[in-house]
């Protein structure tokens, strides 16, 4: 009867047999040899993860910022929007207000109202007054006297 | 038996047919979001946006003295789509009371046929507001407000023909606002929001906005309250004399700005009749369409009959044919190539001075002057005063009137044309002529711009062709004083006098050519008094014409005018009759002004 360290022993050669080639127990050199190097593959691991991190990070700060300048530029665009409605507005507004004064300001007005409330009439004779005293003694000016009337110059031709 | 050709053939068959259905599959993929993409993307959007056309409001139009004389503000319109309303009455009824119009109309409104109906032009933006706030609570369903652009002119009728009018379409159709089209007109913007489904607008920034452009504003010469003036007066004038219509324009001597243009028709009673053919009865006191938006001063080319007399004066004193102290023996009468030329008045044989012809009016004297002179000066003459040639106000159906040249003159022609028979010239052409004479023998063009200012506020003076002497400074003087005996005693024009000012100028009477046919329509006359004041120094020069008045005389319905309205002026303008600006309203004059001699210092402009 085969002893238990021989069977045991048989298993693994067995299995040694039927593994694959790349999960077959490693010889002490190469044991040695994947010892040396383990823990260089998990520095590449820590590695990876930390791009990986920082990719996600980048990702995730692209967004945010795309996401913040989307919001920053519909706030602003909101804001022009406003501001555009309120000088187009304010420049209604200020269009109207002229047109009040002008209305307010117009001869026609004042003069209806000089005549209709205040009982104002222009004069019927207009006599010119120079602002200052210290004008030269106006040149005689003869009255209207009865005119010597010429027929029309296109009455003439017989 | 299995037939595997036919089965390889069916699977060919069915492939072909993948292939090609693939094929087209793809090729309208490629279609629809390649070449046709942007149509779907407009479509599928139509339904979620909504664009609103912001108008772009047309420039104002303002006096010398900033009065404002024309503008534009926003209103808004209340549109209705019937299709939609189902309880008329309700609407009508909510309408009414917002908008102020009796409910019967606005239902009128609402029940019209088809899918757009404006329940009215134009309200307050205000009231539209409110209209809207209303409608998108569907209170006022099938109810739109569309912002609209109003023309406002808050002096009313004055300066109509001047200042002109806008179409339907926001156009210029006559006068300053046909000129200044391209300045004053505006640009239009859009926005287009999103909405949602029940057409409520959504928060938040429009999606696009293209903010409206207003037009330039622009400054005219124009004095409103002399122009006012002026209309009160030509249209008193107008009334007494029950004249078809006239005009009236007032220049400032050195600028040649005119500080008013007055243009009045009256109005054409029913039944008015055109006096076209010679054998037709004349019905003199309304023989023309009075049509009020006719800018007559530049508008109508009338024969201007004595004022025309300036042309063979200038002439014949500039060459020496005479001087004025010089005289000349006129007979009662002239025959020329079987023409008789004739005074006003039948007198003997007599001698008379150049200011006497001038005053007198003497067609017979003007006429010997001008045979002395000879046709080709004395059209010369014409010319340099600038008749039949643009004056450079280039304002819209401005005419430049009509003279023959001179080989086309008939015999008669050299008896004609002197006393201004045989040519169409424009009063404002008179006017600038006579201005001329005011301004020292130097010819300014008209001006009625001032300026432009662009809506950001820059003010752009206009330009203008330069001034140019016509006349030598000594005939000047001399012409100015020959023309103030014309307002002196036993004169043409004595109604044209200002107590304490000399006052130039000279009148005309002429008879009316028929529109279509040769020959002239018995009793209907133009009455025209042109002038400057103070001749010592003139400031300002006018011209007064009246259309078909009654007296027919210049010296009697437009001399008093004249005198009407420079009484005014000069107290306006606080002008000494010694030619002393002394008010600020008048612009400024470099030294000289223009005239040799000088002119007097000035204010800047009111």
């Amino acid at each position: 009867m085969p002893s238990n360290g021989s069977r045991v022993g048989a298993r693994v050669a067995k299995q040694a047999a039927t593994a694959p080639l790349h999960a077959r127990p490693r010889s002490a050199e190469d044991r040695l040899y994947l010892r040396s190097v383990g823990p260089a593959v998990s520095t590449k691991r820590r590695i990876a993860r930390s791009r990986a991190l920082v990719i996600y990070l980048l990702t995730a700060a692209s967004v945010a910022l795309a996401l913040g300048g989307r919001i920053a530029v519909e706030s602003l665009a909101m804001q022009q929007s406003r501001l555009s409605q309120q000088i187009y507005s304010a420049s209604t507004t200020q269009a109207e207000l002229e047109l009040s004064v002008g209305k307010l300001s117009s001869p026609q007005r004042i003069v209806e109202y000089a005549s209709t409330r205040l009982g104002l009439a222009f004069p019927a004779y207009l006599e010119v007054v120079p602002k200052t005293l210290n004008n030269p003694v106006p040149l005689p000016q003869s009255p209207p006297t009865s005119v010597s009337v010429p027929l029309p110059a296109g009455a003439n031709v017989r | 038996m299995f037939d595997s050709t036919l089965h390889r053939r069916r699977i060919r068959l069915a492939g072909a047919v993948s292939v090609v259905a693939i094929g087209l599959l793809l090729a309208q993929l490629v279609r629809v979001t390649s070449f046709a993409g942007s149509n779907y993307q407009t479509l599928g959007s139509s339904e979620s946006q909504v664009a609103t056309i912001l108008p772009g409001l047309r420039g104002s139009i303002y006096a010398r003295n900033g009065q404002l004389m024309a503008t534009s503000v926003l209103r808004d319109e209340i549109i209705a789509d019937p299709m939609l309303i189902s309880d008329k009455p309700k609407v009508a009824g909510v309408l009414s009371k917002l908008l102020g119009i009796a409910e019967a109309e606005v239902l009128a409104k609402l029940s019209v046929a088809g899918g757009y109906s404006v329940v009215d032009p134009q309200v307050k933006v205000t009231v539209g507001k409110r209209v809207a706030a209303l409608a998108g609570q569907n209170v006022l369903p099938g109810i739109n407000v569309e912002p609209v652009e109003a023309r406002k002119y808050p002096m009313g009728q004055t300066a109509e023909p001047v200042i002109g009018r806008i179409g339907s379409q926001g156009q210029g159709v006559f006068g300053i606002e046909y000129q200044y089209q391209n300045v004053l007109e505006g640009k239009d913007g859009k926005e287009v929001r999103s909405v949602a489904a029940n057409g409520l607008p959504i928060p938040g920034a429009p999606i696009s906005y293209v903010a409206p452009k207003p037009g330039s504003s622009i400054t005219l010469t124009i004095d409103p309250a002399l122009q006012y003036y002026a209309e009160q007066a030509l249209a008193g004038e107008i009334q007494s004399t029950r004249a078809l219509g006239g005009t009236a324009v007032v220049m400032d001597v050195a600028t040649g700005q005119i500080l008013a243009m007055a243009s009045l028709m009256a109005p054409a009673p029913t039944g008015a009749k055109y006096a076209s053919l010679p054998n037709q009865p004349v019905y003199a006191q309304r023989s023309l369409p009075t049509e009020s938006w006719i800018n007559q001063a530049v508008g109508y080319a009338y024969e201007p009959g004595s004022v025309a007399k300036i042309a063979t004066f200038t002439a014949a004193l500039q060459d020496g044919i005479i001087t004025p102290t010089s005289t000349e023996v006129v007979p009662d009468h002239l025959t020329i190539d079987g023409s008789n030329f004739h005074d006003a008045e039948v007198h003997p044989t007599q001698t008379m001075t150049m200011q006497q012809i001038l005053a007198q009016s003497s067609n017979v004297g003007t006429i010997m002057i001008a045979r002395k002179l000879g046709a080709q000066r004395l059209a010369q003459s014409f010319k340099r005063f600038g008749w039949t040639e643009p004056t450079g106000l280039l304002f819209p159906g401005e005419t430049y009137g009509y003279m023959k040249p001179t080989y086309l003159w008939s015999p008669t022609a050299i008896g004609s044309m002197p006393i201004g028979q045989d040519q169409l010239v424009t009063p404002l052409q008179i006017l600038d002529s006579y201005n001329a004479i005011a301004n020292g023998g130097i010819m300014t063009a008209p001006k009625l711009l001032l300026g432009t200012t662009s809506p950001s506020g820059r003010f752009s003076a206009a330009s203008y062709p330069g001034s140019r002497r016509i006349v030598p400074a000594n005939v000047d003087a001399e012409m100015i004083n020959l023309l103030s005996g014309v307002t002196g005693q036993n004169a043409t024009a004595p109604a044209a006098a200002i107590p304490g000012y000399v006052v130039a100028g000279k009148t005309g009477t002429s008879q009316k050519a028929y529109h279509n046919a040769s020959g002239y329509q018995p009793g209907a006359f133009w009455g025209t008094f042109v002038g400057m004041v103070p001749a010592v120094h003139p400031v300002l020069s006018a011209i007064v014409m009246l259309d078909q008045p009654t007296p027919i005389y210049g010296g009697l319905v437009a001399a008093p005018v004249f005198s009407q309205i420079m009484r005014y002026a000069l107290q306006r303008y606080s002008i000494t009759p010694t030619g002393r600006v002394l008010g600020n309203l008048l612009p400024s004059v470099p030294a000289g002004g223009g005239k040799a001699g000088g002119r007097v210092h000035r204010g800047a402009v009111g």
